[in-house]
């Protein structure tokens, strides 16, 4: 009969961190035993006695949370707001553009039907996904175990209303978007610049002999130009970022600026397609037997990015404009309101 | 269904109202060194209702806070855990007393206005 006291001290301790186990598992033995004892004094059966306790105390793993020291969630909701800011700007953007370099890498390689493609396109994506939301994650959990419950709080001070925002925070841009979007583009334009300055791909292959190397993604002889121009209409994309948390909201200058920002890209991409191929023509041939097929040329991989560049452009404008609008029939309906 | 939730809410609200009473009441009656499940008795007998999984754990708590000093006495061959209120819970507990009877005399006036009402 006792073997079901160890079950149920051992399913309480399971439930805890392994350094309060040992502690938590005396205190409820203890507190076990005494109620048995005094059940048993009180003329019950051992068996029925134990049985009885055990009742009384419940499903062992709650009795072992309210011994907890440490808490039992990941994010707190001091962190989560923030949290779930950054995973929509970030994790949209990064599958989106994974899904695409999978999917032209893979028609590009294996001569694979459109379907075949998107499918690799998906999966790597998916893939990827993971990947990005598990870092993000435990990015927060660890700053939320380093800088406390409250982010940016000053957990020394009492509030005061001094520290209220100056407006009411109706704020339609928020620091999580725009912390995601600088993000996102600086990590971008890191692999690029990176990849053309120094050489290094980021796509390491091993060969038969079993060494290794590293094959640039996108085409390594681009003059410095192109690079110097990437890298220009990267700040003017992070510049429309940061322009758009000093506005607060969408306004129409802040609409102009994104169509500005989202010609330029469309501007830039189109001019570098017609003139040189977008992707490294060693890439190709090293994933594909056939000598790197139509890829190599690059013809056809320029026409996606480019129509991919425009649609995702065209998207992002329609946002901004929708976002606008959006914002502005909320101030006329406060307007009249007031 | 409706009847279900009403029965929830009331629970909650019960056990909100129940909640601080206990802490009140285990520090009060542990002045008397005494283990946990003679302590629960002794509740019960007292009218206070409290289950044996919140107190182990609520004991262990106020003994982590200093409010109670605890001894193991290993006399008989199972160790028993002896609660006994510490200085620190002996202070703690004249201000919450104050504060329950201050609490007490608030509530029973603003009852008998709103039944006047």
């Amino acid at each position: 009969m006792s073997s079901l006291i160890e079950r149920y001290v051992g399913a309480a301790a399971n439930a805890l961190p392994e350094g309060q186990r040992a502690e938590v598992r005396k205190e409820i033995r203890a507190a076990i035993d005494e109620m048995v004892e005094l059940r048993i004094e009180n003329g019950e059966p051992e068996n029925a006695a134990v049985r009885a306790a055990l009742e009384e105390l419940g499903d062992p793993r709650q009795l072992a949370q309210q011994y907890r020291d440490t808490p039992q969630y990941l994010i707190g909701p001091g962190w989560f707001p923030l949290y779930v800011e950054v995973l929509k700007r970030v994790l949209p953007i990064g599958v989106a553009v994974i899904a695409v370099i999978g999917m032209v890498a893979k028609i590009a390689s294996d001569d694979a039907s459109l379907p075949e493609g998107i499918a690799t396109g998906v999966g790597s994506a998916v893939e990827i996904g993971i990947q990005v939301l598990l870092w993000i994650t435990v990015g927060f959990v660890i700053a939320e175990r380093a800088i406390g419950p409250h982010p940016g709080a000053d957990r020394d001070k009492a509030w005061t209303i001094d520290d209220l925002p100056a407006a009411p925070d109706n704020r339609q841009i928020g620091l999580g978007e725009t912390v995601g979007t600088v993000l996102t583009l600086l990590v971008m334009g890191a692999l690029v610049i990176i990849q053309q300055v120094q050489g290094v791909g980021f796509f390491i292959f091993g060969d038969d002999a079993g060494s290794w190397d590293s094959i640039p993604l996108i085409n390594p002889d681009l003059g410095t130009g192109w690079v110097i121009g990437f890298g220009a209409v990267l700040a003017a994309s992070i510049f429309v970022a940061i322009a758009g948390y000093l506005e607060r909201a969408y306004t129409f200058r802040l609409v102009v600026l994104t169509a500005v920002e989202n010609a330029l890209w469309v501007g830039y991409i189109l001019a570098l397609a017609a003139s040189e191929p977008i992707f490294n023509p060693g890439f190709a041939r090293r994933i594909s037997d056939e000598g790197g097929s139509w890829w190599a040329a690059g013809d056809q991989a320029n026409r996606i990015v480019a129509i991919v560049i425009i649609a995702y452009s065209v998207w992002d404008i329609w946002e901004a404009w929708n976002r606008y609008r959006g914002n502005r029939n909320v101030s006329d309906m406060v307007a009249i309101a007031a | 269904m409706a009847m279900d939730t009403n029965d929830a809410v009331l629970t909650t609200h019960i056990q909100e109202l129940r909640r601080g009473t206990v802490v009140l009441s285990v520090l009060a009656l542990l002045q008397e060194p005494g283990y946990g499940y003679a302590l629960l008795e002794a509740l019960e007998t007292a009218g206070i209702e409290v289950d044996a999984n919140t107190l182990y754990p609520l004991l262990r708590r106020l003994e982590k806070q200093g409010l109670l000093t605890s001894d193991w006495d290993t006399e008989g061959g199972r160790p028993r855990k002896y609660y006994r209120t510490s200085d620190l819970g002996k202070d703690i507990l004249g201000t919450l007393a104050g504060e329950w009877e201050r609490l007490d005399t608030s509530v029973r006036a603003i009852l008998r206005k709103g039944g006047a009402s």
